[in-house]
């Protein structure tokens, strides 16, 4: 089976421009149909053994892989335990890097992706090991559409350079190898660089890598300037604007290095800036406007900057939250203790207890790690369970919260969950325009009991309080070495916040206040709903006016209402 | 490849950001400001300001703490290497290295995505200036460690923990620059830098180079200046002033203000502390302590900010 002919010259331009230049980025593959990457790796493979000296090692970032294996791993060779780089360590030819999926693929990868392409320098620090590089690497990367709205912004504006492959049957690549190359990389025009800011929009990485794969276009067609036919080729190739024929024209000639030798239907730009096109460049927006990005999101090359967008939240710190993580793991380390097993072993206290012992054992030989070396780390307890209380004090006159309330501290008591409580709009707050958070250690510490019965003030700063909640929960759920598989967010309100974030935050109010203050509640609220293990709840009381605003902030929190009347 | 050897753009073709430049020059002037934070959204060059900067100041990179470090790299411990082959040597820490060797600047990219257990150690550190190391079987007490701490990071990544954003002494806030002038001379520098690198020399990479030596031999002046200055009772009370009308947590908000500010007039040759040195620092010191201490967030500087802050200089 064959590809189809445009993705497949598009692709295959694309690998030959990268492959010549490291600068124009990672390629993005949507949609790509199996095999599609593993024959790109291939023929990337063979493009750069004819640029480069050797040929690149092929590396796979695949899900399972963590922190370690990307930056320093322990190896065991010629008899002995050593160090060794990591598989994204660069240190002679660079290797080509394959994400099958960018959705799918690990924290440890994705934060690797972030720090390591479009940089000047990476770095590694691990295990005893220090290592610096500039990265060349060539990364290629697929992804379903689809999932791209789910995933990071940050991430994705490492991956300008994209290609919709939906339409491709089968990833059987037939890439032109790459001729003599000028040493000179042929100079950019000032109008060269006026269109790739004017195709490109407002991206500074996606204007950079027009202009750099219009560079490597104009290079690989013996070219002396890079034009600004050569951004609009280039523009082309990345779906940035779209070809078309015109009826009366002549054929193009293609000398050995056109871009689109692999094509045979759709004829594609000349590369050759000495041959002038014969194309009629059209932008896939409106014309005369830097509309292209704009144009090419609605057709799903970038749904990350649409309004659907959803992004898991904070998606590149460490998930050391999760429930597959075993017990024996949770809590934070203490120190080490003997163990029988290499479960979670403690590799440099393992070393030092075997180098203690060396001289007795084996004098002047290697070093000789036994079993009864051997040393895991200890973890200290800690709760699973958490339950984030806010307590909106001005909504209680005349309504006891208690009954609402109880099943839930009911609940954090028999789970021993740690407790955080965020009160607001009381009469003895220090701030009345702000909310106050403390955390206890289980739901029997006194203070709770003394929230609960606080006079209720004047203002409910309700924002400031859902903002705290939200930061309480990314803590324990997404930043905390601490494993929670349970969270409850109660928040005990009527949803009349009168205070808005900038106010809490500034310490004063500024008229007219309107909805800002509940408009905050909810943008707030909206921020914890991508979170994993987390239900929500409003206890609120039945009133009759406003009744609808604890269902709109359950609407954003992803939660559910208790409308209760109980009086005191 | 070491560090060193690494080409960065030269500081000087470095278009706009004109804030993070200045605190950052601010910061090496006067170290006691502690730290720049420079948060922005994403491609807008945070990373290659700080590196050429750097580049520019210590004719090499800073010390870069990686957000996956282990810990015995940052503190310090046994040269694992040597231990597996049988022989015992201790290695500095990255810390320790910011301190001894790379002029006292500690780099840490999408800080923000630190662990919480790095967090700590950094904050422990800072904090008292010393780092005791005693973990397996090194015993090192009152190891001074003093470095100047800048972070990077994106905020659509989450906020940084609050007690690590108020180490900063400065928060340069990034936004991209939609200037279609700007925008063309970010092309142009870049596009002459990759040039470079292909093996055509160009001109104007040479005299930004000359320009970047020149900058910072004027900045080392100033370091040396700014030493010998200090702030009359009358800036001191308006950094108080300040800082308490803008409600900033704690004190180190006016101890920012009047070193940043002792820093500026050193570097525009100025003899005394002024009040408008006060008024430039002010924003890029408080922006970050005026939040809630729970949620870690960073309030836009807005022009009432900047009237309420007008009014008090005017005042003074």
């Amino acid at each position: 089976m064959s590809m189809a002919p445009d993705a497949a010259r598009r692709i295959t331009a694309l690998l030959r421009c990268v492959a010549i230049d490291h600068r124009i980025g990672p390629l993005l593959v949507l949609n790509a149909p199996p095999g599609l990457l593993t024959e790109m790796a291939r023929s990337l493979t063979m493009l750069m053994s004819v640029i480069h000296a050797a040929k690149p090692e092929t590396v796979i970032a695949g899900s399972w892989l963590s922190e370690d294996d990307l930056w320093a791993r322990l190896r065991f060779s010629g008899g002995r335990f050593r160090m060794a780089p990591g598989i994204l360590i660069e240190s002679g030819t660079p290797p080509i890097v394959m994400v099958p999926d960018l959705a799918r693929t690990g924290t440890a990868v994705i934060r690797a992706a972030v720090t390591v392409l479009g940089a000047d320098i990476a770095t590694a620090e691990r295990h005893g090991r220090s290592d610096a590089w500039q990265p060349r690497a060539r990364w290629l990367a697929a992804a379903d559409r689809d999932t791209l709205s789910g995933l990071s912004p940050h991430l994705l504006d490492r991956f300008p350079v994209r290609v919709d492959a939906a339409d491709v049957p089968s990833g059987d690549l037939a890439v032109p190898p790459i001729g003599h190359l000028t040493a000179d990389w042929p100079e950019i025009t000032e109008d060269a660089m006026a269109e790739a800011l004017r195709t490109a929009g407002s991206g500074m990485r996606l204007t950079l890598a027009l202009a750099r794969t219009a560079r490597s276009l104009a290079r690989l067609s013996s070219a002396f300037t890079t034009t600004a036919v050569h951004v609009r080729q280039a523009a082309e190739i990345l779906g940035l604007i779209t070809a078309v024929p015109e009826p009366e024209a002549e054929p193009a000639e293609f000398g050995d290095d056109t871009v689109d030798s692999a094509s045979t239907e759709v004829p594609a730009a000349p590369v050759s800036a000495r041959a002038p096109t014969t194309r009629t460049f059209v932008e896939a927006g409106e014309p005369d406007e830097p509309v292209a990005v704009e144009a090419a999101a609605v057709v799903g090359l970038y749904p990350e900057i649409g309004p659907e967008a959803l992004p898991e939240i904070t998606p590149l710190r460490n998930p050391w939250a999760t429930t597959t993580l075993r017990r024996e793991l949770r809590g934070a380390r203490t120190g080490t203790e003997r163990t029988r097993t290499h479960f979670d072993l403690a590799p440099v206290p393992t070393l030092l207890e075997a180098a203690k012992h060396r001289r007795g054992r084996t004098p002047g030989g290697p070093l000789e790690i036994r079993p009864e070396d051997w040393r895991r780390y200890r973890h200290g307890w800690t709760p699973g369970k958490l339950l984030v209380l806010v307590l909106d004090h001005t909504c209680r006159r005349g309504w006891d919260w208690i009954p609402t309330l109880a099943p839930y501290l009911q609940w954090a008591y028999t789970e021993r969950a740690a407790v955080s409580v965020i009160d607001l709009g009381h009469e003895a707050a220090a701030d009345g325009l702000r909310a106050e958070r403390y955390r206890a250690a289980s739901v029997r510490d006194p203070r709770i009991l003394r929230s609960l019965r606080h006079t209720p003030g004047r203002a409910t700063p309700l924002a400031s309080g859902i903002e705290i909640a939200v930061q309480e929960l990314l803590r324990h759920l997404r930043r905390s070495r601490v494993h929670t598989d349970r969270a409850w967010l109660v928040v005990a309100t009527d949803g009349r916040g009168n205070v808005p974030l900038s106010a809490s935050a500034r310490g004063t109010v500024v008229p007219p206040v309107g909805r800002q203050g509940i408009d905050d509640a909810l943008s707030a609220a909206a921020t914890v709903r991508p979170l994993r293990g987390l239900r929500s709840v409003v206890a609120a009381p039945e009133i009759g006016t406003y009744a609808t605003l604890p269902f709109e902030l359950a609407d954003a929190l992803g939660g559910t209402v208790i409308a209760t009347s109980e009086t005191r | 490849m070491t560090a060193t050897s690494v080409p960065i753009l030269p500081y000087t073709m470095v278009v706009g950001q004109d804030e993070l430049k200045r605190a950052l020059e601010i910061a090496y002037v006067a170290p006691e400001v502690k730290g720049v934070l420079a948060t922005g959204h994403r491609g807008t060059a945070k990373s290659t300001t700080v590196r050429a900067f750097a580049k520019m100041v210590l004719k090499d990179l800073p010390v870069t703490l990686p957000i996956g470090a282990t810990d015995d790299r940052i503190l310090g411990g046994w040269n694992v290497e040597e231990l597996l082959r049988g022989d015992h040597s201790t290695r500095d820490g990255l810390l320790l290295q910011a301190h001894k060797e790379g002029g006292g600047l500690l780099y840490i990219d999408e800080v923000n995505l630190l662990d919480d257990y790095l967090v700590n150690i950094i904050l422990d550190a800072a904090a008292g200036e010393v780092l005791p190391i005693e973990r397996e079987g090194i015993d090192e007490q009152n190891v001074q460690v003093k470095f100047t701490l800048i972070g990077t990071m994106n905020p659509e990544e989450g906020n940084l923990r609050p007690q690590l954003l108020d180490r900063f002494g400065l928060v340069a806030t990034i936004t991209e620059d939609q200037r279609p002038d700007t925008r063309l001379q970010i092309l142009r520098n870049v596009l002459a830098f990759d040039a470079e690198q292909q093996g055509s020399p160009s001109a104007e990479i040479q005299a930004a180079r000359k320009a970047d030596d020149a900058l910072g031999e004027k900045l080392k002046a100033a370091r040396e200046t700014a030493k010998t200055l200090s702030c009359s009772d009358d800036i001191l009370k308006l950094c108080a002033t300040i800082s308490w009308t803008f409600r900033a947590a704690g004190h180190r908000g006016e101890l920012s203000i009047a070193n940043a500010a002792r820093a500026v007039a050193a570097i525009d040759g100025d003899t005394e502390v002024r009040p408008p040195h006060v008024a430039e620092v002010t924003p890029m010191a408080l922006v970050h302590r005026r939040a809630p201490a729970d949620t870690g967030g960073i309030l836009p500087w807005t022009p009432d900010d900047a009237g309420k802050l007008a009014t008090l200089i005017t005042a003074t």
